[in-house]
């Protein structure tokens, strides 16, 4: 067993587990964060991603070890005061969720974009959130939302 | 491309030369003719361990190396990228990624330490075959070393995969020298099309030999599908990738020789 401390959300924790722990099995089992979803296991449905560091990564084919002094930000770390982030304001408004079990990675993959591209074309959203799978196929849903956030998340900075 | 700043010494002994160099340590270098010297200084190195990400919003990578930044935007996704290195792409050598088409068109080299002292293997030396390298199980890779393009040059990364983001069926990269209608210079390596990636030489120099017309691009992007040997596997046929393989060569090289200047 190996002890892991970690930041998450603005919260410290600290965790004792296997080496083989997939950093995304960490967050939900150990820490208790199930926002972040597991899909794939291999790094191609994007919906366990997460703000390592701060740049969006994939938290199942990471080690939890391997996170051992990091600063992540899950999907439950998006709200500030009650309120919901302009990002999933944007997805609540524009229908750009159905099942919901992408919209974290989404959201995670989404906000990365906007941070490195704060107004990218259509093209550049749907290049961006094609790291993500939506099984419900409601992308045209989610490229609004993320089209709509852009200008709102300039702003708010 | 410009040398980096260094301070310049001017011994007029061999015991002043020798004095010198003991007194930098490892840090000096001596300066003869300088015609293997110079090109060096050309060189950009990246520790093995550069993340994706940091190539693709690298300045200096978008003004020395753009066929390496253009490359990087085929690797995965961004979230992929935040994570995946240069080092560990070559060293893994999937025959299908993008890192090792783009070290072997540019002739680039890597250092292996291990335990016994470090050497430097280059690109056509590396790739064994399929995920295997010519890197002893007991070295590391530390360093991947690419010349700096010269100013002016056109390149391109074609590739097809069913997705964005997959691994290439196939891809082509491409790298042309121009002086008017004459090449100087034609990189011509492949993704995913057989165990190792592969410089189309042979094609390289239909181009050098009779210029970047539209009859040599045709007849670079024939020989193109003669120079691979693919494997068939369940994304693609044989057949079909060589096919690919011509038909990316040829839009590899035209666009690259749209945006090369001289």
């Amino acid at each position: 067993m190996v002890t892991v401390r970690l930041n998450v959300n603005g919260v410290a924790h600290e965790g004792r587990c296997e080496p083989r722990k997939l950093l995304a099995d960490f967050i939900r089992e150990d820490l208790g964060l199930t926002g972040t979803h597991v899909g794939c296991e291999h790094g191609i449905c994007g919906a366990c991603t997460i703000m390592f560091n701060g740049e969006a990564a994939r938290s199942c084919i990471m080690l939890a070890v391997q996170a051992d002094g990091a600063e992540l930000m899950t999907v439950e770390g998006l709200m500030r005061d009650g309120k919901l982030h302009p990002l999933q304001e944007a997805f609540r408004e524009h229908h750009g969720l159905q099942c919901g079990f992408c919209t974290p990675g989404m959201l995670i993959t989404a906000l990365d974009l906007l941070r490195t591209n704060p107004s990218p074309n259509d093209r550049e959203i749907r290049e961006g959130i094609s790291a993500v799978l939506c099984r419900c196929t409601g992308y045209q849903g989610i490229v609004n939302a993320v089209r709509a956030a852009a200008p709102t998340l300039v702003a708010g900075r | 491309m410009k040398p980096p700043k260094f301070e310049y010494h001017a011994p007029k002994s061999l015991e002043e030369a020798l004095e010198a160099l003991g007194r930098y340590g490892g840090d000096a270098k001596v300066l003869a003719g300088g015609q293997s010297l110079m090109p060096l200084l050309n060189q950009i190195r990246f520790g093995a361990m550069t993340r994706q990400r940091t190539i693709e919003f690298s300045p200096v990578v978008a003004q020395r190396l753009p066929l390496l930044k253009e490359a990087t935007h085929w690797v995965g996704h961004l979230p992929i990228r935040t994570r995946g290195t240069i080092g560990g792409s070559i060293a893994h050598a999937d025959p299908s990624a993008e890192y090792p088409a783009v070290l072997a068109a540019l002739e680039g080299e890597v250092v292996a330490r291990g335990a016994r002292g470090e050497r430097v293997i280059r690109a056509g030396d590396l790739f064994q075959t399929y995920l295997t390298t010519s890197l002893a199980p007991d070295e590391i890779l530390t360093e991947v070393r690419l010349p700096a393009m010269p100013a002016g040059a056109g390149y391109a990364l074609e590739e097809f995969a069913r997705r964005h983001g997959d691994f290439a069926i196939i891809g082509i990269a491409a790298l042309v020298v121009r002086q008017g209608p004459r090449c100087t210079m034609a990189r011509l390596a492949t993704a995913g099309a057989g165990p190792v990636p592969v410089r189309l030489r042979a094609a390289e120099e239909i181009l050098e030999r009779e210029g970047l017309g539209e009859a040599a691009i045709e007849a670079a992007a024939r020989r193109a599908t003669e120079l691979v040997a693919p494997d068939a596997d369940i994304h693609a046929s044989a057949d079909y990738r060589r096919h690919l393989t011509g038909v990316l060569t040829k839009r590899a090289l035209t666009r690259a020789i749209g945006v090369a200047r001289g």
